[in-house]
């Protein structure tokens, strides 16, 4: 017993420096380990970063030769891709992606199809997540009569379907109003995120962390959302993640039904749903577009992941038979080596 | 849920899977053998015929490692023993000490990451290495385990008596009447009153010791020639505790099975060992017979975990009646107080506590002991204001907490805090240790280096390494997390704190550690303590006064040297003869006054 209190005392004053670092900083640091969430970051980035600067936002002009409306005369070898590699090299020519029969450049559509969709995409991801976690959030913990309030105000949300709303917002305020859109997509599909938000808070607020809290000073607000909030993270966020990635998806197809953004403004779902008659003559012209589905969807959902792994600090990962055989070797190598 | 209670909950739950999953050739023979045209019920164990002093169990050179970042640690080195029929073998040792993981690993239910090497035959048949489709016809019909909590071991959708059919059927080909018939007859071997009607509760239904004994029952189903016991009483009240030791006493007898009780409580295993085995860092450090290692224990650990045991009576000599001047001011008082709980849902409103007369000076420490369900733990959380005062009176540091205004209890609440029991749930487990022991001077409004450097003078009084203060709690053990608890009580200087069972969920060495710390902060601050508390060992050693609670009301009060030496309720006599004394001879001679 005495030993062991003169060496935590020994730890003690070796480590007096050591700074408390804040909840954010810890999960971040976690994140960055995470190899396939911090590839997919990279990888979003950069094509976040290319879908805004190619062809410029608004009245800011990008670098790109071609807007989404110019048309080129000359269609080029019946408007195939001229990206071409050679080795790993590539060489983009005039039209990469292509031109469509009219002549206009694919890659300058992509693009314009691309920021439409990620507006859509984020704007519905925030106000869904944000509404869906305020509402489970408080239905959760005040229970009685407000979460029956809620509840039932959930039950009638999930009772419209989204396909008539959509179809009516299209008819009334014309189809030219993608940030409308993505609002209205997130006022319809925050009540599942409400759902399990509430379910979590629900058998969260009988543990004893809570009454701790209370003890402590903490109020109601404090509560639920620094105290309750970070143990229901995962469920958020792999939730939070999956609407967006829906989103992208769900917006792809109610544009192709032709309930969602309409000609001529450009989303990828629309640029499918605008070239479907093409698809054995010019197959790339949808190539593309979905390709940007694809890559959007697959790194929300991989960064989702990510996130959940580092908020949960229980998270380890138990190697298969074979990494712990190669690990322990390595292991005790490097402790021979020293 | 701390780690350890959670690695059991997934070994019985693989248990349960395996069971249900693989069917054993094994069990079909052994089924055969059964006769059932005797009409009687069959005796499933035929093939399991020991003799007393028959050897079930040998193990030889046994290791035990675990995978932990990039390496192989040795939770148990080179362990060797032998239980005989008919014998209790007691493992004991702290958390920590490999004694559940060796034994766990015989049985194959050690976690992915582990791994076992050695030797472990029962009745002659090697057990380590052996496939889990054929470990699931040993487990059950060979080797019963009663795991430390019924509640997380037991599946809480299915009734018991489902459990213990399910067991049965799996094992051996009885057809469901007979199983039933089997099982009934199996809850009343364990002494449940009424079995035809338990065999259909779920186990929320029953109470805690009633649960352990169905567990016991399960375990027994199939007469496996061995039996783990892993802390089987440590979840459980005193009074329960003896009558669940006299139970699986009683069985050695009847059953003939080997017995291994994996505990820390020397207490219980004086009550109960045949042999000892104390286990120390995954090895063992000694080995004997019970009466050898309580009265000439050879190594120092040995000596050092007797030591840690609180006796009860030993510390009366040194209590100072005068310690707190009798004009001291109060810090609470409660006269005639009444807490029900509310109404929830269909669960109709529940008085708790049912009229009690309380006082406590600043600086003293009175106890409220009792046990399960007695109200005493509802006064604390009453004191604390996390439930309402229903008629009578509580003040605390001079306040009425009667119907006491959110915003005053606001203010109220940097002068008092509480230590919960469980330091596993009690701090939020997403949080950094530090940030949790700065949240009340955080809600106090204080800055971020004046809470930085608070927080290391309290991590440095209730000596803990500054360098924790970025871990999270389950990287913790258990004493280091409810330190943690100890200095976030006692971050804004409370001049009332409520101790809620602060050291049951610990180890007794480090029991001892805690509350040598806790003695010693309480000198230096001089808060007045409610110290609620079962554990009546403990409670002596620490406190000035001690009040007695049962069903909600108090049966006795007064000095700490007036209820320990001279208990004047027939409760509080009962409760006193129960404590477990870690001394073989004595519990002899206990056991023999309580049968005559």
């Amino acid at each position: 017993m005495a030993n062991m209190n003169a060496e935590a005392q020994a730890a003690a004053v070796g480590e007096v420096e050591t700074k408390g670092l804040s909840l954010g900083k810890i999960v971040w640091g976690r994140f960055v380990r995470h190899k396939a969430a911090m590839i997919s970051a990279i990888v979003l980035t950069i094509t976040i970063l290319v879908v805004l600067t190619s062809i410029g936002v608004g009245p800011i002009p990008g670098w790109w030769m071609w807007s989404p409306t110019d048309i080129d005369p000359t269609i080029q070898n019946n408007g195939r891709p001229t990206l071409q590699f050679n080795g790993i090299v590539p060489s983009f020519g005039e039209h990469p992606f292509g031109q469509d029969q009219i002549g206009r450049d694919v890659f300058a559509r992509t693009m314009r199809g691309a920021q439409v969709s990620l507006l859509v995409m984020v704007l519905m991801g925030i106000i869904a997540t944000a509404v869906g976690v305020v509402i489970g959030a408080f239905a959760g913990f005040y229970r009685g009569k407000l979460d029956n309030v809620l509840m039932r105000l959930t039950e009638v949300i999930i009772a419209i379907p989204t396909i008539v709303v959509t179809a009516v917002i299209g008819k009334v305020f014309g189809s030219s109003s993608p940030a409308l859109f993505g609002i209205v997509l997130g006022l319809l599909l925050w009540p599942g995120l409400a759902r399990l938000v509430r379910a979590e808070y629900l058998s969260l607020r009988e543990r004893e962390f809570v009454d701790a809290a209370r003890v402590a000073g903490a109020g109601d607000r404090s509560i639920i959302f620094r105290h309750i909030l970070p143990n229901s993270i995962g469920v958020v966020i792999v939730n939070a993640t999956l609407l967006m990635a829906t989103a992208t998806i769900l917006e792809a197809a109610l544009s192709f039904l032709g309930f969602g953004i309409q000609a001529p403004n450009v989303s990828l779902g629309q640029l499918i749903n605008e070239y479907q008659t093409s698809f054995s003559t010019r197959p790339w012209l949808f190539w593309w577009p979905g390709f940007f589905i694809i890559v959007f969807a697959l790194t929300i959902n991989l960064i989702g992941d990510g996130l959940r792994d580092a908020f949960d600090p229980r998270q380890r990962r138990i190697p298969k038979t074979k990494e712990m055989k190669k690990q322990a070797i390595a292991k005790a190598e490097t402790e021979v080596a020293e | 849920m701390s780690p350890r209670k959670s690695k059991q909950a997934d070994a019985a739950a693989e248990a349960a899977h395996e069971a249900t999953t693989a069917s054993g050739t094994e069990a079909e023979v052994m089924g055969a053998e059964a006769n059932p045209e005797t009409g009687s019920i069959p005796v499933i164990g035929a093939s399991h015929e020991v003799k007393p002093g028959d050897v079930v169990l040998d193990v030889e050179g046994l290791n035990v490692d675990f995978f932990v970042d990039g390496a192989w640690v040795p939770a148990a080195i080179d362990v060797n023993y032998q239980v005989k029929a008919g014998e209790v073998v007691a493992i004991v040792g702290e958390s920590g000490s490999g004694k559940t993981q060796s034994s766990m690993s015989i049985i194959g239910l050690l976690p992915r990451n582990g791994r076992a090497s050695g030797s472990a035959k029962l009745r002659g048949r090697e057990l380590v290495g052996l496939p889990q489709r054929k470990l699931t016809s040993v487990r059950g019909p060979e080797v019963g385990v009663i795991f430390q909590e019924p509640m997380t071991a037991m599946n809480p959708v299915l009734t018991v008596g489902f459990q213990i059919v399910e067991v049965l059927r799996e094992h051996t080909n009885m057809r469901p009447e007979e199983a039933k018939e089997r099982a009934i007859e199996l809850l009343r071997l364990v002494d449940i009153p009424e079995p035809e009607r338990r065999f259909n509760s779920y186990p929320h239904q029953l109470s805690g010791g009633q649960r352990q004994r169905a567990m016991i029952a399960q375990a027994l189903a199939c007469d496996p020639a061995l039996l783990f016991a892993d802390e089987p009483t440590t979840a459980l009240d005193v009074t329960v505790q003896a009558e669940i030791l006299n139970l699986i006493r009683d069985l050695k007898t009847r059953i003939n099975a080997g017995i291994v009780l994996i505990t820390h409580d020397m207490g219980v295993v004086a009550d109960m060992s045949d042999r000892i085995i104390v286990m120390k860092d995954g090895r063992i450090v000694e080995e004997g017979t019970s009466s050898d290692i309580f009265n000439k224990p050879q190594h120092e650990y040995t000596q050092a975990l007797l030591a840690a045991v609180p006796h009860l009576g030993s510390t009366l000599a040194t209590k100072d009646p005068d310690r707190v001047p009798k004009d001291a001011p109060v810090v609470l008082e409660a006269k005639g107080l009444v807490i029900d709980y509310p109404k929830q849902g269909r669960t109709p409103a529940f008085r708790a506590v049912k009229g009690i007369d309380l006082t406590i000076h600043e600086g003293e420490i009175v106890s409220l002991v009792g046990e399960s369900g007695s109200g005493k733990t509802t006064v604390g959380r009453a004191a604390v204001g996390l439930l309402p005062v229903a008629e009578g009176e509580l003040s605390v540091v001079g306040v009425n907490m009667k119907g006491i205004r959110k915003h005053d209890l606001a203010e109220l609440r940097k002068k008092f805090s509480i230590v919960f029991q469980d330091p596993g749930s009690s701090l939020n487990p997403r949080w950094p240790i530090g940030q949790s022991i700065a949240e009340p001077m955080q809600l106090a409004g204080w800055d971020r280096e004046r809470r930085t450097a608070r927080v290391g003078e309290l991590m440095d009084q209730v000596e803990l390494p500054r360098s924790f203060r970025n871990r999270y709690p389950h990287e913790l053990s258990g004493g280091q997390r409810q330190r943690v608890g100890i200095a976030r009580a006692l971050a804004l200087e409370p001049t009332l704190l409520i101790a809620d069972e602060p050291t049951s969920a610990l180890d007794v060495s480090v029991q001892a550690r805690v509350l040598e710390i806790f003695t010693e902060l309480q000198r230096e601050h001089g808060f007045g303590c409610l110290f609620v508390s079962h554990d009546l060992a403990v409670v002596e050693q620490l406190s000035d006064r001690i009040a007695v609670m049962k069903d909600g009301v108090i049966v006795e009060q007064g000095t700490t040297a007036q209820i320990i030496q001279n208990p004047q309720d027939p409760y509080t006599q009962r409760l006193i003869a129960a404590v477990p004394v870690p001394d073989p001879a004595e519990q002899e001679r206990r056991r023999a006054a309580a049968n005559a």
